[in-house]
């Protein structure tokens, strides 16, 4: 009697909701105790564990009997559907970075590019498994370490895996200081790692002011379909720089993008359900996870090789260190730069140097992001 | 019930009463509507088969129609359209005809091959007698839209095309970047360079013409503290402390 008028969640729990709820809590603890990318990781980990829960129909269209949405699918649908959280966290990334350094040496430029070339191994590693192309170009933007742009991809191209991209970018971006060190060391000698750089010039304010303006111009009118992106960013970049704004500046920096980032992720992380794995199969959820490690690891490897290619034209050289943080997850990616330069000479310090493509991979993540978006959309 | 009513909640009852009275004279003396057919078609009554299709697969689209009026319909004229129909919307496949008794449904169902000029994300248009041939008395809720995405199939010309204009665009967009960047920062370096020298100039000049502009040996030896405090600020941002 009682079970006819009040049913429990407890009856309908199965193997696959419980590995879904392990696997939300293992986010949750890797950003608790491991410390990876907590901001992001945490609203991730919480969203799947409560999208699971049966019976609770939050991540439902239209609740029968009721005919009202989930708060979750509301999250979801007018959030990242509609792309609006995604396209936000980029006026407070713009706010956050500093184009100092790349305004400094602008041929590093080159460097933010070449590791976005891992991307497109990754799109035909994609394709030969059987992904279809939304899906391949996807997955393959993992490689820029660039949560965001990578959400904003998947949920225009292939909304189906869009949980498990993310998932798949917030940990990579966490693992960056894992992944990049050993690419980098297999492809530099020591003699490399060691090359000192030279001071960068100082770069005027007007530099820094015109920079987005310049970018937004050059970029979207070249690559159209990125202008969405590289428009919030460089916004973002000029509440910053114009100096006029500081309490936009500091409110896009703190405020817009905690709030967002924990919606968006926590949106996400609700979009990751039990019924969307069991549709991909275990197997291609897989396939995301090892092509976006590969694409990752492809873009270091190609940013560091490009940077001793330069190294044969140039009579200042580079270290070659920093073409791997031409992979855009910003800062962790210099950072990690700067940690193994210093593991060479600990009085070698590359950081402001790494600062430049690494920034540049932000620009070049969301190029490729247009260009996908471009060609498939 | 009754008690309820009467006892705990007297505002409640009477506002009741008062709204059952209202309702039952509107009723009363509109009527319910008699006569007409209603044809309504919205987004929510539009599914396609698979949202997403290659070029040259079948798209294939069910529609249920339904006639809220309180006249049957007949030899209605249902279409499927590139754009909007009443603004220069192409038919994409033959238009059917359908039948719809009144407070009831009818599903139909149109198929088309999806072609090149339809790739990528397309919005369909649904309508229902677009040439308005049966009075209704709702004219206004006959359209509705779907959403459907046409794809190129993964063969490897178009993989590698893919590939190549990627490189190709990014390459080219940020190489391009790198040098407007350039040229800028040096045109705006060399112009506030030349400033500076200009000011160096006139303040060599000046310091020639009187005594009165001289630095005091204490002012003198705080400005190097101060220029030495901001050079060592500037070193340890460089080194990322």
């Amino acid at each position: 009697m009682v079970s006819d008028i009040f049913n429990t969640g407890l009856t309908e729990l199965d193997l696959l909701t419980l590995i879904m709820f392990a696997i939300g809590l293992l986010l949750i603890v890797l950003a608790i105790v491991k410390k990876w990318e907590p901001y992001e990781l945490l609203p991730l980990g919480m969203g799947i564990v409560l999208t699971n829960f049966p019976l609770t129909a939050m991540f439902v269209d239209v609740v029968e009997g009721f005919g009202q949405p989930g708060i979750l699918y509301i999250l979801y649908n007018y959030g990242i559907l509609w792309t609006l959280l995604p396209v936000l966290i980029f006026i407070g990334l713009g706010a956050m970075v500093d184009f100092g350094p790349l305004l400094a040496d602008p041929k590093l430029i080159i460097l933010g590019f070449a590791a976005q070339v891992g991307i497109f191994f990754a799109f035909i590693g994609s394709i030969l498994l059987g992904f279809t192309t939304g899906q391949a170009a996807s997955i393959a933007i993992i490689g820029g370490a660039d949560g965001p742009t990578t959400i904003f991809l998947t949920s225009r191209l292939a909304p189906e895996i869009l949980g498990i991209c993310a998932v798949a970018a917030y940990t990579y971006i966490g693992m960056i200081p894992f992944i990049n060190p050993p690419v980098a060391k297999l492809l530099t000698s020591r003699k490399e790692r060691l090359i000192r750089m030279k001071t960068n010039r100082i770069v005027h304010r007007y530099e820094r002011i015109l920079f987005p303006i310049i970018t937004s111009f050059v970029v979207i009118l070249l690559i159209p379909q990125a202008g969405t992106i590289i428009g919030c960013f460089m916004f973002g970049n000029l509440i910053r720089e114009s100096g006029v704004v500081p309490r936009l500046s500091k409110a896009a920096q703190n405020e817009l993008t905690n709030l967002v980032t924990m919606f968006l992720c926590f949106a996400v992380g609700a979009s990751l359900n039990a019924e969307v794995i069991m549709e991909l199969g275990p197997f291609r959820v897989l396939g995301v996870f090892a092509l976006g490690i590969f694409s990752v690891a492809g873009g270091a490897a190609v940013g560091v090789l490009i940077a001793k290619f330069m190294n044969l034209f140039l009579k200042t050289k580079i270290n070659p260190l920093i073409g791997a943080a031409g992979v855009s997850a910003v800062p962790a990616a210099a950072r990690t730069a700067q940690a193994m330069a210093m593991e060479e000479d600990p009085n070698n310090h590359i950081l402001m140097y790494a600062m430049a493509p690494n920034v540049a991979g932000v620009i070049g993540s969301a190029a490729v992001a247009g260009v996908f978006l471009g060609m498939l959309f | 019930m009754t008690h309820f009513l009467s006892s705990h909640r007297p505002g409640f009852t009477i506002a009741l009463i008062f709204t059952i009275t209202l309702a039952s004279m509107f009723i009363f003396l509109n009527g319910p509507a008699e006569g007409l057919p209603d044809l309504q078609l919205s987004a929510s009554q539009i599914s396609l088969e698979d949202g997403s299709v290659y070029i040259d697969e079948m798209v294939v689209i069910n529609v249920t129609l339904i006639n809220i009026g309180s006249d049957d319909l007949y030899n209605v004229s249902v279409g499927v359209y590139d754009d909007d129909p009443l603004d220069g919307g192409k038919l994409l496949c033959p238009e059917k005809r359908v039948d719809v008794g009144h407070y009831n449904f009818t599903m139909v169902n149109f198929t088309f091959k999806a072609k090149d000029e339809h790739r990528k994300v397309r919005t369909l248009w649904i309508a229902a007698d677009v040439e308005n041939e049966v009075n209704e008395l709702n004219e206004n809720n006959n359209i509705g839209t779907v959403p459907l995405r046409v794809m190129l199939k993964e063969t490897i010309g178009f993989v590698l095309t893919v590939v190549g204009r990627g490189i190709l665009l990014t390459f080219s967009s940020l190489s391009i970047l790198a040098l407007v960047v350039y040229a800028v920062g040096y045109v705006i370096n060399r112009f506030f360079a030349e400033k500076e020298k200009e000011g160096d100039e006139n303040e060599d000049e000046d310091e020639g013409s009187g005594p009165e502009l001289q630095m005091s040996p204490v002012d003198d030896n705080k400005e190097r503290e101060e220029i030495a405090a901001a050079s060592a600020a500037v070193t340890a941002y460089r080194r990322g402390v």
